[in-house]
This record gives structure tokens, C-alpha cells and sequence, in this order.
């Protein structure tokens, strides 16, 4: 896809807000109105660590996890894992932070509802998160809202204190239209085990007609094998090593599925083929 | 005074300004097109193309390291039938010269590769990339030696008459004399240098992070090492060096035209900032107006000459010698 050379641009983000969420996890509201205005579901920002020195050297990418035009607002989930992140979670309100974006290739989305959204028999997307999966997940499902999708969207965590983003998700009141399923693999709160076995259960009532996963990788792997089972169509959201963010150092390949036998495997970049793919267009055996 | 004058020549190619990109870190001039008008650039190096499509490396590629980064691409690319036919019309009509890096098994490959290019307009000048890190079993490049290096660069040089650049490994014994090889060979130029081999480990798995074990680092933390080559290389040669290795910002390009560089290309810096070539053209103005020089050329290797009994000057042994 040819873009115009307007729509990714490196630009200063004022922070608004930056505060812990979660064991490790931080919510972070940035003013950018070109990001707020131009972001779709499932696309990412390449934001510069705000360092005087070369260390850490490379941007990191963050899912766009709600934006607001008309605010001129995005909102980033990230965990701090390293370096990087740790300087991340310092920036306090007032601070300025380079954003490259919005980068990616983000969600389809399903056919409209239609007006009478989410009626039973018209089938429904089911939004699998695992973690901090939920990020890119969160936009998507105010555009379903927005387009009125019906959806299920189940959330899981090892346990209840590590579900973070649950506040940011659309006000659900009409359960036609969204309905949370919470999952717990030490059932804290929610149903005990995994999403995926909440994901088998609607799959088994057959009234689910997509399904949009991110999270860890054993659980996409497990979604897509879910989805192909049930010949659903599955897109994943993932996350690779980047570097240039833009599609040109060709560093966060991942394996392309498909390829005919014999020939040499074919790669494509997360950060522009992606972040979001068809599950059957990668090897989801391969990522990590 | 008027305006400094930015502009620099290699071989045949006249550039408007001393900064071009280096090749594997702006693909074909696509991507880094959606952010800035690329007719800014002194010139574009391309990701280096091969005969035949490759697939690259299995993932991970990356690994960042402090101030700088590993990688193990394995020169993915479409092949130079799909670089002819959907690349270079493109670049073409972008209003800035365009080097095309090429890359190799053989000296055959390279001298195909060469002729082929000869008719496409718009391709001013070939890089060989004799020195690629991460084609071959255990990271060794096709040409370590001076002698290989003469013999593929006097092979291409009959193959073709554009500007011809060959892109030294600083994974040598003695970089000054495979420049000076390549030099002998009829190169118009070098470009100095391509990633240092490294390798990183990872702790929890208990084995090498990258399947093909080394990786070539590239970033700030080559700097002083590729300054240091670029220093010897250019008092060992007459043609010119364009020098590569962690430049981010125009003080960096400026320490590599003391120190000898004609050119710089912008790598890794293309990662951080995505107009970091344009910041450092901008960069290198302002540095020449603030002290009145007039042309960038006025500023290439000036520091050599302020050191008595330059240690890395002509006088050094030609012992690496070919011929």
C-alpha cells in the first residue's frame, strides 16, 4: 500500500498523563493530533526513549490503544520490560516525547451489523486478549461499537491483578452489542482457566463469525488453531524486534505461512505487512 | 559569504551534499519517501540486490546492544530482475543519484549483476558489498583478503563503466590494504565500513541469540572503531572514502571528513530519527557557516594533516599489497 508522505510523520506528543496501572504496566495519554486523527485499530507508534545518549538506541513500538480525534488524544498500555520502558514510565505530564506514526497495517473490520447491531443470528466477532494483548484490542472494539458489531470480548490474565485496560473498554451496557467475558488462570476473578477455552466455548455455539486475537504467543497459536477448526477467520496482532518501523531494514521478519515446499521461506515485516495478519498468512509455530 | 558549498563528487556521480543513506537501512528509497522528499539526499544506496531473489535469515534479526544494535538479515531481497523492473524506473524519476549495492557469491555473480545494471538508467553508481557478514556459514565474508578484493573489483571495473564504490569490512586484519586493493583494482571509491561481527547470547536459553551465531553490529558504539578505519583508509588511498559507522548527527559527519571521509552514509541514524539525513545535512551547513569555510571539501581530511608525523600516514608499509 502507497501512502502519501503525510501519514507517518515523527512529531512531538505532549504527555497528559502517565500512570501506573498494573504490576509494571502503565497507562500513558499523549496530545497528538495527528496520531489521534489518523490512527486506525491495530496500528502502532514508534516513540523515541527520551534520552541524552545513545542508549537505549532504538524507538519502541506501542500499540495505539484508544484515540480521540476530536480530542487530539491517544492512549498507549505498555509494561516495562527493560531500559527503554523504565524510561518511559518516568515521563511525567508536560513532557514531550517523539512519536513516529501512526505505523502498520491495523484490523479488518467485519461486515457492518447493520442498525439492529449484534441480533441474534447475525453473528458476532469474538476479541481474544491475553494480557497486555488487550491494548490494540481496546480501539478495535470502539469501532465495533462505532459500527455496531456485536462481540464478545474476553479477557484473560494469570490472575485478577494483572488485568489491566478493562476501564477503557466502550460502556457496555447494551450486552447484544459487547459483552466481556473475564478469564483467570488462577480464578481470582472471572471464569477460571484460559481464554482460549472460553474462545472454544462460543466457537462450539457456532454464532461466532471472526476473531481477532493478540496476546502470547501460545495463545494466538492455540486461537488459530481454534479458528481453523472451526473455519473461522482469525487475525492476530504481533510483536517482533523493530527497528526502523517504516518496512525498510527488513529486522522484524517473521515467517510467512504458505510458501511452496521447496522454495526458501518468505518473511514478512510486522511492522509494516503487520502488526495485524490473517492467521494463516504467518507461522505462528515460529514466533516467540 | 554566500552559502557553503555542500557539494562532493565520487567518481563520476556529483552529489549536492556529502550525505547518502547506507545500503540495508533504506530499502529502496520507498518507505523513508512517505516521510521526506528524498531528492534532498546527496544520494541513495540501495539494500544491497543479488542475482537471485533471497529470503534472508530466520528471525530474530535484531538484537539491540548498548548504543547499538546486531543484526542478521541475510540480504533479503527481490533478486535484479525485480530491482530492474520495480525499483530503479521508480528511483529514477526521485531527482537524486542512486547507488545500487550489489552483492555476491562469486566474482561471476557480481560481474553479471554489474553488465546488467550498465543499461538501467537512473543506477549512476554500483556498490559492491564484498564484505556482507551474514551470508555464509559462521559469518565469513566472500572477500577478507586483498587479493580477492583486487580480483572482484578488477572484474566488475571491465563489467561495467559506472561509478564503481567498494564497501570495505572492517572485519580485517589490515582494512588499509584491501583499500588499497581495491583502489588497484580501479574503484572510483570506498565506503568504509560495513558492520563489525559480533554475537550476543541468550541467557535463559543458554545459546547464541542469532541461528547463524555472529551479527554484524552497526550504531553508535562503532563509531571510534569505523573513524579509526576510515582515518587509515584514506591515508593509504587517493580515491575517495565515504565513511560509514554510527553517524547520527552532523558533529559525527564532521569528525569523519577530518579524519578523511569525501562522503558519509547515515545507517542505523535513518532507525532513530527517519530524517536524520536531513538534519545532518542541515547540520553540516550550519557548522561550515559558524566557522566561515566555504565548501565541505575544504574540510576532508583535516585532522590528518594536523598531526606531525601522521601514524596512519602514506608512509605506512605496503606489505598488504596485490601486485
Amino acid at each position: 500500500m502507497e501512502r502519501g508522505p503525510s501519514d507517518a510523520a515523527a512529531s512531538a506528543s505532549v504527555v497528559l498523563d502517565n500512570r501506573q496501572v498494573g504490576p509494571g504496566c502503565f497507562e500513558m495519554h499523549l496530545a497528538n493530533e495527528h496520531v489521534a486523527g489518523c490512527a486506525a485499530p491495530g496500528q502502532f507508534v514508534h516513540v523515541r526513549v527520551p534520552t541524552a545518549t545513545a542508549d537505549p538506541l532504538l524507538r519502541r513500538p506501542l500499540s495505539v490503544c484508544l484515540a480521540e480525534p476530536s480530542g487530539g488524544v491517544f492512549t498507549v498500555l505498555y509494561q516495562v520490560v527493560g531500559k527503554g520502558t523504565t524510561m518511559l514510565s518516568a515521563l511525567r505530564p508536560g513532557e514531550s516525547l517523539d512519536v513516529l506514526g501512526p505505523l502498520g497495517r491495523g484490523f479488518e473490520m467485519p461486515p457492518s451489523g447493520g442498525s439492529g447491531g449484534g441480533r441474534a443470528g447475525a453473528g458476532r466477532a469474538a476479541v481474544v486478549a491475553g494480557g497486555l494483548g488487550i491494548a490494540p484490542l481496546i480501539m478495535l472494539s470502539h469501532a465495533l461499537v462505532r459500527a455496531k458489531v456485536g462481540f464478545s470480548f474476553i479477557v484473560g490474565a494469570r490472575a485478577s491483578h494483572l488485568l489491566v485496560g478493562l476501564d477503557l473498554l466502550p460502556p457496555h451496557e447494551d450486552a447484544r452489542l459487547c459483552q466481556v467475558h473475564v478469564v483467570t488462570e488462577d480464578g481470582s476473578v472471572g471464569r477460571q482457566g484460559l481464554v482460549t477455552d472460553t474462545l472454544g466455548d462460543l466457537l462450539v455455539r457456532g454464532d461466532v463469525t471472526c476473531v481477532y486475537a493478540c496476546g502470547p504467543a501460545g495463545m494466538l497459536r492455540e486461537v488459530a488453531r481454534l479458528g481453523e477448526a472451526f473455519r473461522v477467520p482469525v487475525q492476530v496482532s504481533l510483536e517482533q524486534r523493530m527497528a526502523c518501523g517504516l518496512g525498510a531494514c527488513l529486522g522484524c521478519a517473521v515467517r510467512a505461512r504458505g510458501t511452496e515446499s521447496g522454495e526458501h521461506p518468505a518473511y514478512l515485516r510486522v511492522c509494516a505487512d503487520g502488526p495485524v495478519f490473517r492467521a494463516e498468512e504467518v507461522d505462528l509455530d515460529g514466533i516467540a | 559569504m554566500g552559502s557553503p558549498d555542500l557539494s562532493v563528487s565520487i567518481g563520476a556521480i556529483r552529489m549536492k551534499n556529502p550525505v547518502m543513506t547506507a545500503s540495508g537501512t533504506f530499502g529502496f528509497g520507498r518507505e523513508y519517501g512517505r516521510i521526506f522528499d528524498i531528492s534532498a539526499l546527496g544520494a541513495v544506496v540501495t539494500k544491497g540486490v543479488t542475482l537471485e531473489p533471497r529470503a534472508g535469515n530466520p528471525p530474530p534479526r535484531l538484537w539491540e546492544v548498548p548504543c547499538g544494535i546486531l543484526n542478521s538479515i541475510g540480504l533479503q531481497n527481490p533478486g535484479l530482475e525485480a530491482f530492474i523492473r520495480d525499483e530503479a524506473p521508480r528511483l529514477a524519476g526521485c531527482g537524486v543519484p542512486v547507488i545500487a549495492n550489489i552483492s555476491g557469491d562469486t566474482t561471476a555473480e557480481f560481474c553479471e549483476i554489474a553488465s546488467r545494471l550498465e543499461e538501467v538508467p537512473g543506477v549512476e553508481g554500483l556498490e559492491i558489498n564484498v564484505s556482507c557478514p551474514n551470508i555464509h556459514a559462521g559469518g565469513q565474508p566472500f572477500a577478507s583478503d586483498p587479493e580477492s578484493v583486487y580480483r572482484v573489483t578488477s572484474s566488475v571495473r571491465r563489467a561495467t563503466p559506472k561509478t564503481l564504490i567498494v564497501k570495505l569490512s572492517p572485519n580485517v586484519a589490515n582494512i588499509a590494504a584491501t583499500a588499497r586493493a581495491a583502489e588497484m583494482g580501479g574503484a572510483d571509491a570506498v565506503s568504509c565500513v560495513n558492520t563489525y561481527l559480533g554475537m550476543a547470547t541468550d541467557t535463559v536459553r543458554m545459546r547464541p541469540v542469532f541461528p547463524r551465531v555472529f551479527a554484524g553490529l552497526s550504531g553508535p558504539a562503532i563509531k571510534p572503531l569505523a573513524l579509526r578505519a576510515v582515518w587509515e583508509v584514506a591515508a593509504a588511498v587517493g580515491i575517495p572514502v565515504v565513511g560509514i559507522g554510527g553517524i547520527c548527527s552532523a558533529r559525527d559527519a564532521v569528525e569523519f571528513f577530518l579524519a578523511g571521509a569525501r562522503a558519509v552514509a547515515v545507517g542505523t541514524g535513518n532507525f532513530i530519527s527517519p530524517t536524520a539525513c536531513l538534519e545532518i545535512v542541515a547540520g553540516i551547513r550550519s557548522y561550515l557557516e559558524e566557522r566561515g569555510i566555504r565548501a565541505v571539501a575544504d574540510l576532508v581530511g583535516r585532522a590528518q594533516g594536523a598531526v606531525s608525523g601522521n601514524a596512519g600516514g602514506a608512509g605506512q608499509a605496503r606489505s598488504g599489497c596485490t601486485q
